[in-house]
């Protein structure tokens, strides 16, 4: 089969084209940033910096109404989902650890708040005369389908500026995840870099809140990772690996919900990622056997 | 602001009825340091929901009920047993489990025609607290026009409650020291697991009316607001108990207010109202315990 | 009753966390009673997996061939008692001291009936044992790191044990009440109690205790403290390579 008989096929035309390669595009940030959101144990605070996009979304298309500009300009629903996100993602730790709730509780509380005030704008936005009636439901749980090549352009773009900060510095923040006092005695900013690292993390959600919707982004963040790290290698092996898991993930979710209908796109990447991590447990358990075999026989 | 007998006041039942539920029982998951888990258990029940919908065809309390409880489970397990074999952090495996659990969820929920009933996804994340009426129903008793929600979320306040008074003192050794608890046998795997499934049923039971995102703040937050306030785990309860449903009823007028504050002609979703109330009042409660 | 049983036997116990390694592998030994003994080795040697094996909190442990009183765990679970790390437990729980020390009395008192009068007085007697009567409803999280670790004694008390088995009773405790601890523990044993504790600190086991069990993945050496804890043996369970003395032939 040549790769024009692919093209062929009805349902790749430009823009399914440019949708897919921003979902690979996000799908490499998400593996990457979530090997070190799972190196600093935050996995459930992604899923609270996920949620709480949604009152930002939500702001952002009110007070584009109220602006009188586009509200569904896929820039200012990326500023405002953002804001809260990182919002959110900043006010859990302080809860956590200044208010003595610990960081189950902390995100516990963080996520209703945040989720509860999204659902209470989003009744505002539906009944506003131009609301996105059937808008909620494609950011909760993606819809890629939906999505025009411009906002496929604009999420792409911004995955492409987080991943490029997020390799030239590597191994400041590497260092920050593994050991974070150590990066400090050696002179880092620690808390510059713990503010980029939270950022990376924002705009991985921002990235991925129309095609993997704000509720399920959290899955792609850290299964990919966690698939990596389960099979192995140094960190940045790790990383490596994390973002091509991701971006198998994100593309194969985003042909399947478009090959089968009602099939939400962020549902399909989730169901995707949450396989491959299932299936790195016994492949990681076949590589570690054969390990030990070589080195059982270099030992005799 | 006038009370409508039809409207509020079911809905203000159902809401203290699902507080009872999830809120006595929440108690227990943040003295153990798994509020997360609730949230987890509220996500993985979706998937249970629509295969006993789908398998008996109807909505079924008791098939909608087995499948969540089987799922909510599944869950823990599911996670607990990640966690083991790849030692990753704890939230990671849980996170994972749960998400794909709730896609899988939507995906069934999406694509089975379970869809063309009002049970959908959007209405399982923000509960449908608005459409509990009091229909009455002319020459049949009173209790005919009662929404089945509140039935259902009596049981489970209920069942909660009597559960957690009956075990208090293995529940609050199994959250303080759960090696002494198991070690001198006070809590056998049988109480563990139905505590789990009390959980689940619990979620259940108020999610359909309240809808996930209050489920997670019932759960957590009038807990975690009475924690710097209580001397004794029975303490605990009861002031998580009165204080939420205190901030329960003023979330609710809120949303039932403000609209005609400001001029705006739709409600607000009172669900997520609530919620927003009850995080808000967490840190209050902890800086008020730090003046003192 | 002429020789007491022996508290805690236990021969060839293998136990880990079911990944396929094994992190105790064949111990073998037999604790005196009513001695204090410590459980010494390196960092990772499985000093915590032998004791949570032991007490069939893991679910890969041979608990076969461990035998409390010469009976099976199961059968006498009221006398044995565990202090976990400190660190396992949260301290800022709703409880006072009073309550933790009644749940001690937990198993006797039974599902579904209440802590009433009778068995708070219980409670009671077994905080004034350890010296903590008049903070009784101090709420746990107020209590000096050294009274935290009494009240749990008092708990053990409560419960009638016969064995105390515990994990690093002594780490983050200041010295004076590392010093009360250890007398409160000494009298325990004084009373009959056989003590089987954890311990990490090589420089004043003999501060505390009377036998010493050495452990590294496995029994090194046991026996009274001279000498369990000789040089060659501790060079052998801390992998230093063999003592200065046999170096020189």
């Amino acid at each position: 089969m040549t790769s024009g008989a692919t093209f062929d096929i009805p349902f790749w035309g430009a823009n399914t084209i440019m949708v897919t390669l921003g979902c690979a595009v996000f799908g490499a940030l998400a593996g990457s940033v979530g090997t070190f959101v799972l190196a600093r144990k935050q996995s459930l605070l992604a899923d609270v910096a996920g949620h709480a996009a949604l009152p930002g979304v939500a702001l952002a298309f009110l007070m584009g109404e109220w602006l009188e500009i586009n509200g569904r300009s896929p820039w200012l629903l990326f500023l405002g989902g953002g804001t809260t996100a990182w919002l959110a993602a900043w006010c859990t730790p302080w809860l956590a650890n200044k208010r003595r709730l610990g960081a189950d509780g902390a995100n516990a509380v963080a996520l209703a708040g945040f989720f509860g005030l999204g659902t209470v704008l989003f009744s505002l936005v539906q009944s506003h005369p131009t609301g996105a009636q059937g808008g909620l439901r494609k950011l909760l749980f993606g819809n890629a389908a939906a999505i025009t090549s411009s906002d496929a352009f604009a999420l792409a773009s911004i995955a492409l500026i987080a991943l490029l900060v997020l390799v030239l510095y590597f191994k400041e923040f590497s260092l920050l995840a593994f050991d974070e006092a150590a990066a400090k005695v050696l002179g880092f900013p620690t808390r510059i870099l713990d503010w980029m690292l939270l950022l990376l993390l924002v705009a991985t959600v921002v990235a991925g809140m129309q095609v993997a919707g704000v509720a399920l982004v959290v899955s792609m963040l850290i299964a990919p990772a966690a698939a990596a790290r389960v099979i192995g290698g140094s960190f940045a092996k790790t990383a490596t690996l994390a973002a091509c898991i991701g971006v198998a993930c994100a593309v194969t979710g985003a042909i399947a919900s478009r090959a089968i209908d009602h099939v939400p796109t962020g549902s399909a990447m989730t169901l995707a990622a949450t396989g491959a991590f299932f299936l790195s447990i016994p492949v990681a358990r076949f590589f570690h056997s054969k390990r030990e075999h070589v080195a059982k026989e270099l030992a005799v | 602001m006038t009370i409508s007998l039809a409207v509020d006041v079911p809905a203000l039942i159902a809401l203290l009825c699902a507080l009872v539920a999830c809120g006595t029982l929440g108690n227990f998951l943040v003295l153990r340091k798994e509020a997360m888990t609730g949230d987890a258990i509220a996500h993985s029940v979706l998937p249970g929901l629509v295969a006993g919908f789908l398998v008996t065809g109807t909505r079924s309390i008791s098939a909608m009920f087995i499948g969540a409880a089987c799922a909510g489970i599944a869950s823990i397990l599911l996670s607990g047993w990640a966690r083991r074999a790849t030692r990753l952090e704890p939230g990671a495996p849980l996170g994972i489990v749960f998400t794909g659990l709730f896609a899988l969820g939507v995906v069934l929920l999406e694509t089975q025609g379970a869809r063309q009933v009002d049970l959908d996804p959007e209405c399982v994340l923000f509960g449908s607290l608005e459409t509990l009426f009091y229909v009455p129903v002319l020459d049949a008793p009173w209790y005919t026009g009662v929404p089945r929600a509140i039935w259902t979320l009596g049981a489970a306040a209920a069942l909660a409650l009597m559960f957690a008074l009956l075990f208090l003192k293995e529940l609050s050794l199994l959250a303080f020291d759960p090696s002494a608890a198991r070690h001198l046998g006070v809590a056998p795997r049988w109480l563990e697991r139905a505590f789990l499934v009390i959980v689940s049923a619990s979620i259940v039971a108020s999610f359909e009316a309240v809808g996930s995102v209050l489920v997670i703040g019932i759960l957590a937050c009038p807990a975690l607001l009475a924690a710097p306030h209580a001397k004794s785990v029975k303490g605990q309860i009861i002031i998580s108990l009165a204080a939420g449903a205190l901030l329960s009823v003023l979330g609710y007028s809120i949303a039932a207010l403000a609209p005609q504050l400001f001029g705006t002609p739709t409600a607000l979703n009172s669900a997520g109202m609530i919620a927003v109330v009850l995080a808000i009042a967490v840190p209050l409660s902890h800086a008020l315990r730090r003046r003192a | 009753m002429s020789a007491k049983p022996c508290p805690l036997d236990i021969q060839n116990f293998s136990a880990g966390y079911g990944n396929g390694e094994l992190v105790v592998r064949d111990a073998s030994f037999r604790l005196r009673a009513g001695a204090m003994t410590a459980l010494v080795g390196p960092n990772g040697a499985g000093k915590s997996t032998l004791l949570k094996g032991a007490l069939g909190l893991l679910t890969h442990a041979d608990t076969a061939c461990v035998r409390f009183f010469g009976r099976p765990l199961e059968e006498v679970r009221a006398r044995v008692a565990y202090l976990p790390q400190r660190a396992e437990i949260d301290w800022t729980f709703p409880a006072s001291a009073l309550d933790v020390a009644a749940m001690g009395l937990y198993r006797k008192i039974g599902f579904f009936h209440r802590v009433t009068g009778r068995w708070k007085a219980e409670a009671r007697k077994a905080l004034a044992l350890v010296g903590m009567e008049s903070l009784e409803n101090m709420p746990i999280g107020e209590l000096s790191g050294g009274q935290q670790q009494r009240v749990l004694l008092a708990r053990s008390l409560a419960q009638g044990a016969d064995l105390l088995m515990l994990d690093e009773p002594f780490v983050n405790v200041d010295f004076a009440t590392e010093e009360r601890l250890g007398a409160v523990l000494r009298e325990a044993c004084q009373r009959g109690m056989s003590v089987f504790a954890v311990h990490h600190d090589l420089g004043d086991v003999r501060r505390y205790f009377d036998e010493a069990v050495l452990f590294d993945g496995t029994v090194v050496a046991h026996g009274a403290i001279d000498v369990a804890l000789a040089d060659a043996n501790l060079h052998e369970a801390f992998r230093l390579g063999p003592p200065p003395e046999e170096a020189i032939p």
